[in-house]
């Protein structure tokens, strides 16, 4: 009889460790398609692009019938933090999107593919982009990618609100002044509505006022902060004073709760500073649509505003690197382009941009985003940005609640983003 | 030859056991213990940008005594703990209700105290942050009907713990609940019946009887909500998230170590703040186990 146990013992053993073995090999990736064929992974932001993207793929893969690419969307709060996770285990997707603020990070950080081999051996024709675009997606002199998209800021408004209040709408040669004795007409509290909302620290548009007051976020030469400056904290004092001096603007608290977007379009904000790439999200809704209108961000003293874009990469430890190249030129090419126009993204291909502004609906008068690019600068940024833009957004976020005045938190933003940027290597 | 039968058969069974507990002893082996001895490793190291790290002692280790930052989480994740300590007392209230005899449904009270242990976290962030919602949430409403003009519960520094640590007891109840109406099981009905004869109110046979047999689960419970409530991460990540004015307010440590190690990069440091997590988790357990004695009451 103990015999009998021993070897029911031994059966079930054996049915264990084959258990183990089969999910073993079933976890293991399948190599999936056989000789040639290969699949390479596009990683973006963006929800509302998805559609345009799978779009270019789709074209993109009947002229590549060999190659497969595969398109994951991460929400933006978690893109960066997943994209670091993975250049650093070596497993990056092999085309990504990066930002103006991140670029010098992963530029810096040798996480890139230099492509101006690549550009010299296909003929790629980069004279098709903006100056500005390919200065973006150039660091140490080496491009390294193709620009996607240009954005800009302007103002955002509800004319219906302006006209029920009966005031007149924002136009050219609106000054700072006008807009906040407009906001203030427009606020009714009791009713929940608000003239001007005061965007979040995070959305990095206190950048564009500082710009206009004619100061600096960062110095021409990258090496220190002009957050302290006088230009510096008037425009921050601007968006503080929006919430805590002339009461026109939901709290941050409130910010927070619910997006300012989402009240923007329900009609419970008359005025928003907005990029360009709200023509793409909202065009879709009606309300928008019938509403709102796009006008110049308002005077200062200054001309100027942040212009950002995303550009089109490869990582450097991709696999793929050949059909990753093939890939990146078709999004740089001209159809790509059309159809992101057409989807409201400005593209970065200079000669596809009329037809963004066309295919906006008339009524949003998207063609103030061209006007505000040719007095743009580009977005400012450095290596390890991450440090100083989390520090600077947890020191205004008290500023925006009145917490700490704008000087002491400029202080001590310009004082962590000089040591950062001091450093931090060149460009 | 008895015995060389039992030592041949001895062999054959030990075999057996080890091919059976090795599936879930290797996959504990690889992906628990050997990432905690890398993590201590990690934590006496500085990380680079994309990989790669250089040994820097105890460096870590004395920046975290420093960080009021560090302190401030420490603080938002005892004030969390106490919280759902609070949940405690009233599983217990809960679980003596369920137990009482001829219940009807008990089998669905049971169900519906369970569910939002088996909800995702995600599911039950999402809904309550609609609930707590300054402006348009219900809870709002509701005490608005009363004349109460409600706070942004979540983007609030003064009430975000607060809501969280509502959420937590909430979605913590159904467990202790189970655990404790598992306790109740196991008190000899005689002891009621004894008490009873007595003639002992039932307030009084509930907390002579009753709560003081139940101090072994009570004990148990407690230990595990305790050690639960201090990794508190995901109710944080999903109601404050990261821009939200209530995050300092809110921040635990192990939202700290992922700010650190995973959006910063900055591994080293937050290995150091993850083994000093470790540190506290066993003081306050070893804590609880020396002090059990004079209130656990066994057998």
């Amino acid at each position: 009889m103990p015999r009998i146990r021993t070897r029911r013992h031994s059966v079930v053993a054996g049915a264990v460790i084959a258990a183990t073995a089969l999910i073993v090999a079933g976890c293991s990736s399948s190599p999936g398609a056989s000789d040639g064929d290969v699949e390479i992974r596009y990683a973006i932001w963006d929800q509302a692009q998805k559609a345009t993207v799978e779009k270019v793929v789709a074209e993109f893969e009947e002229a590549n019938p060999n190659i497969t690419v595969k398109v994951e969307v991460s929400p933006w709060d978690s893109y960066f933090t997943k994209l670091r996770t993975a250049v650093t285990s070596g497993t990056a997707p092999d085309v990504f999107w990066l930002g103006k603020t991140d670029f010098p990070t992963y530029a810096d950080g040798g996480a890139l593919l230099p492509i101006d081999d690549l550009v010299a051996e296909s003929d790629f024709d980069t004279s098709v982009f903006s100056e500005t675009a390919v200065d973006g997606a150039t660091w140490d002199g080496t491009l390294l990618g193709l620009p996607k998209d240009v954005d800009s800021f302007a103002l955002w408004y509800n004319k219906t609100l302006f006209a029920e209040a009966g005031i007149e709408p924002p136009s050219e040669g609106w000054t700072q002044q006008d807009l906040i004795d407009a906001a203030i007409a427009l606020t009714d509290k009791d009713a929940g509505q608000y003239g001007m909302v005061s965007s979040a620290p995070g959305d990095q548009i206190w950048f564009n006022t500082i710009l206009q007051e004619g100061g600096h976020v960062i110095s021409d030469d990258g090496k220190s902060s002009g957050v302290n400056t006088p230009e510096g904290i008037q425009g921050i004092q601007f968006w503080v004073d929006l919430i805590q001096k002339y009461g026109v603007s939901p709290d941050l608290q409130q910010m927070t709760d619910t997006d300012p977007t989402a009240l923007f379009q329900s009609g419970k904000v008359a005025m928003m500073y907005f990029g360009s790439w709200g023509v793409n999200e909202m065009k879709t809704n009606p309300y928008v649509v019938e509403n709102i209108s796009i006008a110049p961000m308002a005077e200062i003293k200054v001309p100027g505003g942040t212009a950002g874009g995303i550009t089109n990469v490869i990582a450097k430890s991709s696999k793929h690197a050949d059909a990753a190249w093939l890939f990146l030129q078709y999004l740089g090419g001209e159809n790509a382009a059309k159809y992101q126009a057409e989807a409201g993204i400005i593209p970065a291909y200079e000669s596809a941009q009329s037809i963004w502004a066309d295919s906006a609906p008339e009524s949003l008068n998207a063609r103030v985003f061209l006007d505000a690019l040719k007095v743009a600068t580009p977005l400012p940024s450095s290596v390890d940005v991450a440090i100083w833009r989390d520090f600077a957004i947890e020191e205004l976020t008290q500023a925006w609640q009145g917490n700490v005045d704008v000087p002491t938190a400029a202080a001590r933003i310009a004082e962590v983003m000089d040591d950062v940027l001091s450093s931090a290597g060149g460009e | 030859m008895g015995r060389r039968r039992r030592s041949g058969l001895y062999r054959g069974d030990v075999l057996a056991a080890y091919i059976l507990i090795a599936p879930t002893a290797i996959g504990l082996g690889v992906f628990l213990l050997w990432p905690a001895i890398q993590t201590f490793y990690f934590s006496f190291t500085e990380w680079g940008t994309f990989g790669g790290h250089t040994w820097t002692g105890l460096d870590n280790y004395a920046r975290v005594f420093t960080d009021p930052d560090f302190f401030q989480s420490l603080l938002n994740t005892f004030v969390l703990t106490g919280f759902a300590l609070l949940g405690v007392p009233i599983a217990i209230a809960l679980a003596a209700l369920l137990n009482t005899v001829g219940l009807r449904g008990v089998t669905t009270y049971r169900v519906i105290y369970f569910l939002p242990v088996v909800t995702l976290p995600a599911a039950i962030a999402l809904v309550w942050k609609y609930l707590f919602n300054g402006d348009f949430g219900l809870i709002n409403a509701g005490l608005a009907l009363i004349g109460i003009d409600g706070p942004n519960w979540v983007a609030d520094p003064r009430f975000a713990l607060f809501a969280i640590g509502v959420v937590s007891i909430w979605a913590g109840l159904g467990y202790n609940v189970v655990l404790f109406l598992a306790g109740l099981q196991s008190i000899p009905t005689e002891l009621y019946e004894a008490a009873e004869i007595d003639g002992a109110s039932k307030v009084r046979t509930f907390f002579s009887v009753t709560i003081p047999l139940l101090t072994p689960t009570t004990f148990f419970v407690t230990v595990i909500t305790v050690i639960s409530a201090l990794q508190t991460f995901d109710l944080v990540y999903l109601m404050i998230g990261k821009n939200s004015p209530a995050l300092p307010a809110s921040k635990t440590i192990v939202y700290l170590f992922y700010e650190k190690g995973i959006i910063q990069s900055n591994g080293g440091y937050a290995a150091a703040i993850a083994f000093v997590l470790l540190a506290v988790i066993g003081l306050v357990t070893l804590f609880q186990f020396r002090v059990q004695k004079r209130w656990v009451h066994y057998g």
